[in-house]
């Protein structure tokens, strides 16, 4: 069975020496809400820069039975949708359609067909009609499903999200997870937010110091109390 | 969170809003040019440029401080760059200052190259702040793409535009933070701090930088295609 992501054994150092992932192994079933849970520091971040060949996984991590290399690396990225945690990193544009169509522009898609998913990608957020709004003058949480937009338009298999509830308040958390659950499909949604994980994932692997230290059912983890709090997530 | 820090005013209605970006854009490089080209320009046409400019903020309607007091930025570079002009133009001697044995002359055509110098710094910027409050800045990018303007100049000059109210933000959320903490202490024991506090501001950038660019490449961005 191939897995829409399958990690084994992934190491990461940073450049000043500090273990950032020491054995990293997982794997998402195609289809699955995985939520990634993990304190500050854990690793979260660092692990989600794998998946798309952000940094180099050394044939470590494979999408869809793959292993990424220098020749599938753009393939990949198209098929694997990173949602940032600050969604100023995404957002660049003076409208928000020219960077929801950032994305498809950079496949070098038709005009007509840029547009259409610009469409496609806005209405999936609930932000059809903002098309010539600034960025820069939308709310928090506007902006991260904004940013949500941007990496839907190019109509990925995996969505990954790193944090997508920092900072929003409860408007904004209950309007992503609505378009989250609408949306379905693989997701990966790293978290530290038990509450968001416990309503959209199926399954969960807690990540502390670089290692997973346990996976699993999202209902058998979530009520492990002890081990929750060992590593820092209550 | 600010907006309109650069084209502020530029949602307005008045007779040069209207006009096509692309004939303002000529319009303005035009008149940078026949400032800009002449060493020393007649005084008349100094004065016609500084005419011109006050009727164009006046017919649309922009706040008079706004333009002037802005163009005022670039003074302090052509002061310093030109202070040399009054000592090494040729001319009649109007001044000999001496000190410690040593001495320069000031010559009288000099010092109207240095006036004229320092006019035209002001002037030429004045005209592109009017430029900026009279164009919507995506406007001004079109029409910079519609005279074939570079693609990598342009996401350049778009970049600028974007982060500057980042960048912004963060340099007020780092001011909160310091004056939030430093009350009652002498100067210069702010400024002391003020060195770190730059410090944080370049560090964050680069790192604001870094993760743009990872967000890019996410998107299928290819840095060869340009």
């Amino acid at each position: 069975m191939t897995y829409a992501v399958e990690i084994r054994d992934l190491t990461y150092t940073y450049p000043d020496g500090t273990a950032a992932l020491a054995g990293v192994d997982l794997r998402v079933g195609e289809g699955t809400t995985f939520g990634l849970l993990g304190a500050n520091g854990a690793g979260k971040s660092t692990l989600l820069l794998h998946l798309n060949g952000l940094l180099n996984a050394n044939g470590a991590v494979a999408i869809f039975g793959e292993k990424i290399t220098r020749g599938n690396v753009r393939e990949i990225r198209r098929r694997l949708g990173l949602v940032f945690q600050d969604p100023d990193d995404m957002l660049f544009m003076p409208r928000l359609e020219d960077d929801v169509a950032f994305g498809p522009r950079n496949l070098g898609l038709a005009e007509g067909e840029v547009s259409e998913r610009v469409k496609e990608a806005l209405a999936a957020v609930g932000l059809s009609g903002q098309e010539r709004r600034s960025p820069h003058h939308m709310s928090l949480g506007e902006r991260r499903r904004a940013s949500l937009a941007a990496a839907l338009a190019l109509r990925p298999d995996i969505l990954v999200l790193d944090e997508p509830t920092a900072n929003l308040d409860g408007r904004g958390r209950r309007e992503l997870a609505a378009v989250l659950a609408a949306l379905g499909g693989t997701q990966v949604i790293a978290s530290h937010d038990l509450g968001f994980v416990e309503k959209l994932c199926s399954e969960v692997a807690v990540l502390a110091a670089g290692r997973v230290v346990a996976s699993g059912p999202a209902e058998q983890i979530l009520a492990d109390e002890p081990l929750l709090r060992e590593h820092g997530l209550v | 969170m600010r907006h309109e820090f650069l084209d502020k005013h530029s949602e307005r209605a008045g007779p040069l809003h209207r006009l096509d970006a692309r004939a303002k854009t000529v319009a303005v490089a035009l008149i940078l040019l026949g400032l800009n080209v002449l060493r020393m320009p007649p005084a008349w046409l100094g004065a016609a440029a500084a005419g011109l400019l006050l009727a164009a903020v006046i017919a649309s309607r922009l706040p008079l401080g706004y333009v002037f007091r802005r163009a005022a930025v670039v003074l302090p570079f052509a002061v310093i760059i030109g202070a040399f002009l009054p000592f090494t133009t040729e001319g009649r001697a109007v001044w000999y200052p001496a000190a410690f044995g040593y001495g320069a002359l000031v010559t009288a055509e000099g010092l109207r190259l240095y006036a004229t110098v320092i006019s035209k710094a002001y002037l030429s910027l004045a005209y592109v702040i009017l430029l900026l409050a009279t164009t919507p800045f995506r406007a001004l990018l079109r029409s910079l793409a519609w005279f074939r303007v570079p693609a990598f100049f342009l996401s350049l000059l778009s970049f600028t535009y974007r982060y500057i109210f980042v960048l912004v933000d963060e340099i007020e959320r780092l001011q909160r933070a310091w004056t939030a903490r430093y009350f009652g202490r002498r100067r210069a024991a702010q400024f002391r701090a003020l060195g770190p506090a730059v410090g944080a501001l370049f560090v964050r950038s680069y790192e604001r930088a870094e993760r743009v660019w990872a967000a890019m490449l996410s998107r299928g961005y290819d840095p060869n295609a340009v």
